[in-house]
């Protein structure tokens, strides 16, 4: 079993584009993978961490191509946070799970750009290997 | 050869963002203007959708406040159609409220407020060590524990949720699960853990025992005594930044109260109200309106009952500067938020630290980190009284498709938020949202008057102008649920124009 976390904000365009996907996978009945809104929850996702499962977060970031897959410690290095705040807060959460986990999943976070004409096969196509590697 | 690629994270997604634009005049803000700076427009983008999708969309307005948007939207509808909701919903609707407004207040507290002790500006103050020790971002011991307890606190809004986050188990009528007994109990070992952790390091005492200081006397006692609390730490540096005497706006306050009384909903425990140049009076809803007349929106009724208000937006409008309405009540300019909450209800302590400071920075801010002291014994209180009826009924009927007007008062975090609905034949017809940082961020209405926060700058005195942390402490003093910028303009060269990115 492989979690994956949509976040962002719905309404803004492009920010919502992962949780355009989540809304495609409410219909379906995913055997091996648990899906989460994770919206704009930022720190309150904190409990989806406490697990052993490996996560994948979808998210958008501007000016990346569409379905490119980060290792957590890349994205890090990459965001310059400096303190909390509520648009941060995510983004914070995931530079504190060393501190606050005592084991912490392995998280990947892949990258979901609506720019990109058929972006949500790409995301599927993705996702559907990954899941495969994970069964 | 490795593929470059630029990643441009979003950090700019929860409500909106924030400009504070100030004229600094020798050293001292002359002038402040506060600039919402993005279009939300919920309001429209509910009008012609079933009654219900309030509860889909409102939560969704904001991650931190979302269920407290849920409460609103759910009372307004329940109040368009005169439900009263069993006692075992109110007990677990008081429950999930109270616990993001909990994990809010401490959040606030240890990552914010007391994270900028941290900055340089500190670096030759006395606690700077210490400050950095406890608060440092990442690092500060109390900072990381502040987090994981808050944690702690959601996980009773996910369990009688039964989905986390964005969670819409609070409906017209009720509550939508059932969570079990078990479940309950679980919730009710989280509360106890964060009541023990919350005495034992914010308080230095039993919240009973807390509740007994009642002077700026006793308070000052107790500080010393416990001079290793959280609380203790923070008057200190307070002290030595100042903070008794910046920050002041007014004496007008607005508190919807919160935690309603399960056997008799109407009630709110903590009561709800106003104060008016120091005079408390009972609340009267319809003396709420909004002024636009410097807002980005079309002047065609420059104040708005929130029944009628319209939000059509228009850059174009001459006095306009920013996208945020200005609430006014009885043309009075309101703050709201824990320290109007406190004594509009009476709060004998909070009472009498404004009375001998005023409504400073560090009063304002003080009253947050007190608030959970009040909130976790009405929170013991309910979990208590939830596992007691366990198995009552926690739901009514509600009716499908009605016609109506109705207004939801709930009190968020940041203060008074409020969500105002007519329905026809169930479809949504119009639908307002008055937010508390619309309350305490307001722009100038019609007769001149500043907002709250805009006020609060006036005369303040920037010590360093590149690192204007004073502003930063006043403005955080009313936990802003924006992205704020504060854009400062130094009168003695008028080209130079500096930022300060508070980071709320």
């Amino acid at each position: 079993m492989r979690k994956i976390i949509c976040v962002g904000n719905r309404y803004i365009e492009p920010d919502g584009a992962a949780l355009w996907i989540y809304d495609q996978v409410q219909e379906k009945k995913e055997k091996y993978l648990e899906w989460i809104e994770g919206g704009i929850g930022g720190m309150n996702l904190l409990p989806h961490f406490e697990t052993k499962k490996e996560i994948l977060v979808l998210d958008y970031f501007a000016g990346t191509p569409n379905a490119t897959l980060f290792s957590l410690e890349d994205v890090l290095a990459k965001v310059d946070i400096k303190e909390y705040s509520h648009p941060n807060a995510f983004y914070y959460l995931l530079n504190s799970l060393d501190v606050l986990l005592e084991n912490r999943p392995k998280i990947n976070i892949l990258s979901c750009n609506p720019q990109t004409p058929a972006y949500e096969q790409e995301i599927f196509a993705f996702i559907e290997q990954w899941k495969n590697n994970a069964a | 050869m490795a593929k470059k690629i630029t990643l441009n994270v979003p950090l700019n997604r929860v409500e909106g963002d924030l400009d504070i634009n100030v004229t600094i005049e020798d050293g001292v803000i002359v002038e402040a203007k506060s600039i919402g700076t993005l279009y939300r427009g919920f309001e429209n983008i509910l009008q012609g959708r079933v009654a219900l999708d309030s509860l889909v969309v409102t939560p969704r307005i904001c991650g931190i406040c979302s269920v407290t948007h849920l409460c609103a939207a759910v009372d307004a509808l329940e109040n368009a159609q005169n439900i009263t909701p069993p006692a075992q919903a109110v007990r677990l609707r008081n429950l999930s409220l109270l616990s993001e407004t909990i994990q809010s207040d401490i959040r606030q507290f240890f990552l914010m407020f007391m994270g900028d002790f941290t900055n340089e500006f500190y670096q030759d103050a006395p606690f700077y060590q210490e400050a950095t020790h406890h608060y440092e971002p990442f690092k500060g011991a109390s900072s990381k524990e502040a987090l994981k307890k808050t944690t702690e606190i959601l996980k009773v809004v996910a369990i009688i949720g039964g989905q986390w986050p964005h969670t819409s188990h609070i409906v017209p009528g009720g509550i939508s699960t059932l969570p079990s007994l078990l479940e309950l109990t679980v919730a009710q070992n989280h509360i106890e853990e964060i009541i023990s952790w919350y005495e034992q390091n914010v308080l230095g005492c039993s919240l009973e025992a807390f509740s007994k200081i009642e002077s700026v006397e006793s308070f000052m006692y107790h500080l010393e005594e416990n001079a290793e609390t959280d609380i203790a730490r923070f008057t200190r540096y307070a002290e030595y930044a100042q903070l008794f005497k910046i920050g002041k706006t007014s004496q007008n306050f607005l508190s919807y109260g919160t935690v309603h009384n399960p056997l008799n909903p109407s009630e709110r425990l903590i009561k709800a109200g106003v104060i008016i140049e120091g005079k408390f009076e009972e609340l009267d809803v319809s003396k709420i309106y909004e002024d636009i007349s410097h807002s980005w929106y079309k002047q065609v009724n420059v104040k708005q009952k929130p029944f009628d208000g319209v939000t059509q937006p228009d850059m174009k409008s001459e006095d306009g500067y920013t996208w945020a309405k200005a609430p006014r009540y009885a043309k009075k300019v309101m703050q709201t938020g824990p320290l109007a909450q406190a004594l509009v209800n009476g709060d004998k302590l909070l009472t009498s630290l404004n009375d001998k400071y005023g409504d400073c920075a560090y009063v304002r801010e003080l009253a947050r980190i007190l608030r959970p002291a009040i909130h976790l014994k009405y929170a013991r209180q309910d979990i208590q009284g939830a596992i007691e009826s366990f198995g009552d009924m926690s739901y009514n009927q509600a009716v499908e498709e009605f016609s109506g007007e109705g207004v939801g008062l709930v009190e968020a975090a940041r203060g008074a938020l409020g969500h105002w609905v007519r329905v026809k034949h169930g479809k949504i017809e119009n639908y307002q949202i008055i937010t508390p940082t619309a309350w305490n961020g307001s722009p100038q209405d019609l007769e001149g008057n500043r907002g709250a926060w805009e006020n609060a700058l006036i005369g303040l005195e920037c010590r360093d102008i590149k690192n204007p942390m004073e502003m930063g402490h006043v403005v955080r003093s009313f936990d802003p649920c924006l992205v704020c910028t504060v854009h400062a303009i130094d009168m003695q060269d008028s080209k130079q124009k500096y930022k300060f990115k508070i980071g709320l």
